[in-house]
């Protein structure tokens, strides 16, 4: 990234590997334990437990894929061209990836698309992988009042362009805590939006490089009545034969 | 017995629940400090298992506050948690200060250790 010197690059890389250490942990720990569990109480429906289990490994995984590639990216070695990329599309898969872990956490997954789109200027990888984490993160959000919660996925027009982001009730504070961040880079933080998220929040700070890279920036909107984190896509130029 | 587990991770917090009523104990679950004092206050529990990394007020605020309130004062409270031990080692007397019984470092503590400490922690000579 520009503007950055190698030892500013290096706290970044190390602090962002630290975060997603931390977070990674979560989903280890629940198949380790849920292993432990179904060994000692032989569980009725064990179908399910695998299924769950299969779950949080594949989370875990498609996470690591999403840090690697914000690792590369503070290391900057990975430069991200941007491509036409058919966003409702890539909207859909996230929502349907993020769905089954969403409600495994009381969260309920609405994909709101308001208007058609097209493609956007993006990278198409980088775009899933900001998203997800974006969205896994979100999703665990604690809300002090309410039991269920519901994640809104959305995209709209703006003077600006498209807006694209993850919208929650209890979200009101990370644009603050995310500004903070960018601020405090060369100090590790357990808990960097602590108003909401109780762990490290990896996939917000692995959002934040992506969509860095692709020249945007993470901010927080308003969508519906509910506050959340965004960022503003171009859209595609190229002529789009119906 | 009855346990009030304070975890913000409600995945995980299934489980740990699964695992402590196969003993026969009931578990009040919270995910915030708030919560666990109001929770605290409508059913008083025996035993309290808490996360320190919460959100909006930590568990060292509610440790506070738990042990402000004299009849909460002997209740056993078992931290399980996701900082690893060397980092609470400058808090090391606070925590004792709070009367902390146990200590867990959560991604190393398996169920059968939490459930062996949270029963040697109800029992009756247990010093808090």
């Amino acid at each position: 990234m520009q503007g950055i010197s190698l030892e500013q690059a290096d706290t970044s890389q190390t602090l962002l590997l630290r975060s997603v250490a931390e977070q990674l942990k979560t989903p280890l720990m629940y198949v380790a334990r849920q292993a432990e569990l179904s060994k000692a109480t032989r569980p009725t429906s064990p179908e399910q437990v695998f299924s769950t289990m299969q779950l949080h490994a594949d989370m875990a995984l498609k996470l690591v894929d999403s840090y690697l590639l914000g690792l590369a990216i503070t290391n900057q070695q990975e430069t991200l061209d941007l491509e036409p990329v058919p966003l409702s599309a890539v909207l859909y898969d996230v929502a349907h990836d993020l769905t089954p872990i969403a409600r495994q956490y009381n969260t309920d997954v609405e994909l709101v698309l308001a208007g058609k789109y097209g493609q956007v200027m993006a990278h198409q990888a980088g775009l899933k992988a900001a998203l997800y984490g974006l969205g896994f993160v979100l999703s665990e959000i604690v809300h002090p009042q309410k039991t269920r919660n519901r994640l809104q996925i959305a995209a709209h027009r703006s003077k600006q362009g498209i807006v694209t982001g993850f919208y929650i009730d209890g979200a009101e504070q990370m644009q603050t805590e995310l500004t903070h961040m960018r601020r405090t880079r060369s100090t590790f933080k357990r808990q960097p939006f602590a108003q909401c998220v109780a762990n490290t929040g990896a996939g917000v700070l692995v959002a934040d490089a992506i969509f860095a890279a692709m020249q945007t920036r993470l901010r927080s909107g308003r969508f519906r009545s509910q506050q959340g984190l965004a960022a503003t896509l171009q859209q595609s130029k190229q002529l789009q034969l119906v | 017995m009855h346990i009030l587990l304070i975890e913000p991770d409600v995945v995980l917090a299934h489980l740990y629940i699964q695992a402590l009523e196969a003993e026969g104990d009931t578990v009040s679950f919270v995910r915030s400090a708030e919560s666990a004092i109001h929770i605290a206050d409508r059913k008083k529990p025996d035993v309290v298992i808490l996360e320190l990394q919460l959100t909006q007020h930590s568990g060292v605020a509610f440790l506070q506050e738990f042990r402000s309130y004299t009849d909460w004062l002997n209740i056993p409270i078992i931290i399980h948690t996701h900082i690893p031990p060397q980092q609470l080692e400058p808090f090391k007397k606070a925590l004792q200060e709070m009367r902390i019984t146990a200590q867990l470092y959560k991604p190393q503590t398996t169920l059968q250790v939490l459930k062996r400490t949270v029963q040697a922690a109800l029992q009756p000579n247990t010093a808090a």
